[in-house]
């Protein structure tokens, strides 16, 4: 009898932890997998190694160049926002000091503010002076690939995918059209899941 | 009766009930009656969030919710519930035990609705569709990757669909992935007959510095002059209903049945409407056109064998069953044997809001073009304003008629 209670006790309190939902802060710069897919990890890893790749270039040549970046295309079989991954870069490649970026997203919102300036409403003094942004030394682009594999049909109790993703960056000259600089990321990754659940 | 077979036949008279309640009344059946009659809204808001469905018709949910919204031209509505319906088939990939266990003694209605092969790929077909209509090409390549994969795991069934395989070229070619648009466009070439798509090739090996290609596609007779139009207007054509499955059944004694499903063997009319651009006819065929109701009829064929296993197992399950219960009681042997009999039910569960056709048509817009109008000109189905259209570019329209 008294087993039978305490065999209660134990199921009861695993029924209760089971189903309590807890939430936990995540060191973002901690390696995070659930499954094989892109996750923030990735993303935080590419932009480590890409960013310290084209301050050293920069470091290596006299100037501060100015650069667009035309922003990284997605060719993989997920929906991964690549606009996370270049304006990161962008970032880090702002806070080493090294290049200067142009912000070709406010493009037309700095045209429709110099537009407004003009209608009289901002002083002729405080205006836009306008003729006078940065033309682009380079153009950064890239893009993000990936090769799903599966091993072939078989019975088995776990199902098994192999993921590997590659990130090729590159700086073209925008004066001469050479690729001034390239680098690539690749990771690959492997999950294996039950088949069986209940 | 034992008080041990009057519970297993209380049970019995339970899901017996639930069966025959589940088919009818849900409110995914509900809806579906009322998106057949028209009324679309009525259908979104008797779907709602989905909470009153079943876990095992979440997949249908999803489904037919997405197809919905799709259809009133709510394309990201729809790229939600379809890319969740997508989730939902990774999940329903590992086998429940329970609902496998429950399928045995009664029938495939409680396991977990796995979508026909074909359904499977039609999912990424209509998110192909609205990112398209979107202007999102980048993901529309996305999941014209995920489509083939899905076409490469099944390809004796799925390479038969010529629009989905036309819509999987046009993501990579509107995305400016020419070398994988080309690939694809050539598969279809070689699976349709004459030379629509030479032209179309041509203009891509072109590009991808293709001398040879080039001049092979010149010699079987695609125009010199192949550049693209000044614009060009690709509608998505959906015709029709998919038919629906239906039980058949296989006496196999005077009290054991096997029910096993079948889609209906007629289908809907293909129709192709007229189209005019600025109120002059357009010679515009089909690029290709896909037969939703044969491919997924191929689909349940090619998982003939499973089900089959299936019904067998369940055969000899359900004998067992009832003979062990006759053992004890051969009355309650007998009720168990005719509640089990009348459970035995095929699974009929399927998409039901798809067109019975899908065709792709490519309207090429000349300089200054300003509308173009699909159907009677005296009743126009759709008027599509096409003189904001910039040069060179696309507009993707999908059209239920």
């Amino acid at each position: 009898m008294k087993k039978l209670a305490q065999s209660m006790l134990v199921a009861a309190c695993v029924t209760v932890t089971a189903s309590c939902a807890t939430t936990r802060n995540i060191d973002t710069n901690s390696e995070v997998h659930y499954n094989a897919s892109y996750d923030f990890s990735d993303k935080n890893k590419i932009v480590d190694r890409l960013s310290a790749s084209l301050v050293d270039y920069a470091a290596q040549n006299a100037g501060k160049p100015v650069v667009i970046s035309y922003g990284i295309g997605n060719e993989t079989s997920e929906h991964i926002n690549t606009g996370g991954i270049s304006d990161d870069i962008r970032l880090e490649l702002i806070r080493s000091g090294q290049y200067q970026l142009l912000n070709e997203g406010q493009r037309f919102n700095i045209q429709d503010e110099a537009d407004y300036q003009k209608t009289g409403t901002v002083p002729a003094a405080a205006r836009i002076a306008q003729g006078r942004q940065l033309g682009a030394d380079y153009i950064l682009a890239g893009t993000l690939r990936s090769i799903v594999k599966k091993p072939p049909a078989s019975i088995r109790l776990i199902k098994r995918k192999m993921v590997y993703y590659s990130l090729n960056l590159e700086l073209t000259d925008t004066e001469t059209g050479a690729i001034a600089w390239a680098d690539k990321v690749e990771l690959a990754r492997e999950q294996s899941q039950p088949i069986i659940g209940w | 009766m034992s008080s041990i077979a009057l519970a297993w036949a209380r049970a019995c008279v339970a899901m017996l009930a639930l069966s025959l309640l589940a088919a009818c009344s849900t409110p995914l059946g509900k809806a579906r009656l009322q998106y057949a009659a028209g009324d679309a809204k009525g259908a979104l808001a008797t779907l709602g969030d989905g909470s009153d469905i079943r876990s095992r018709d979440k997949l249908l949910f999803h489904l037919e919710k997405g197809l919905i919204l799709h259809e009133t031209g709510d394309y990201a509505g729809s790229n939600l519930e379809l890319l969740a319906a997508a989730d939902s088939l990774d999940q329903s990939s590992v086998i429940s035990l329970s609902g496998e266990a429950t399928a045995l003694l009664a029938n495939d209605w409680a396991r977990r609705y796995p979508g026909e092969y074909s359904e499977q790929l039609w999912i990424h077909s209509y998110l192909m569709m609205n990112f398209l209509a979107m202007g999102r090409f980048d993901s529309a390549a996305v999941e014209a990757r995920r489509a083939l994969e899905k076409i490469d795991d099944k390809a004796e069934v799925l390479a038969a669909d010529h629009f989905t395989r036309n819509l999987i070229a046009l993501s990579f070619e509107a995305a400016g992935q020419v070398n994988s648009a080309y690939i694809e466009y050539r598969k279809l070439a070689e699976q349709l007959p004459g030379a629509s798509l030479n032209n179309t090739l041509l203009r891509q090996a072109r590009l991808l510095g293709f001398a040879d290609e080039a001049r092979r596609l010149k010699k079987a007779g695609a125009s010199a002059d192949s550049a693209r139009p000044p614009a060009e207007l690709v509608l998505f054509i959906g015709s029709g209903d998919i038919p629906g499955k239906i039980s058949g059944s296989l006496q196999i004694d005077y009290d054991a049945r096997v029910s096993f499903p079948q889609y209906l063997p007629y289908d809907s009319e293909h129709r192709v409407p007229r189209i005019l651009v600025d109120e002059v006819g357009c010679q515009c065929e089909p690029v290709s056109t896909t037969s939703l109701g044969a491919l997924a009829r191929a689909s349940l064929s090619a998982r003939a064998a499973g089900v089959t296993a299936r019904l067998v197992a369940r055969a000899v399950a359900k004998d067992a069953f009832a003979d062990n219960i006759g053992k004890k009681d051969e009355v309650a042997g007998e009720i168990v044997k005719l509640l089990l009999f009348a459970l035995e039910e095929a699974d009929t569960r399927g998409w039901h809001s798809l067109p019975g056709y899908l065709s792709l048509i490519r309207v090429p817009l000349g300089n200054g073009a300003t509308t173009v109008t699909i159907g009677d000109p005296e009743q126009p189905l759709l008027e599509i304003d096409v003189a904001d259209l910039p040069q060179g570019q696309w507009r993707f329209v999908p059209i239920r008629l």
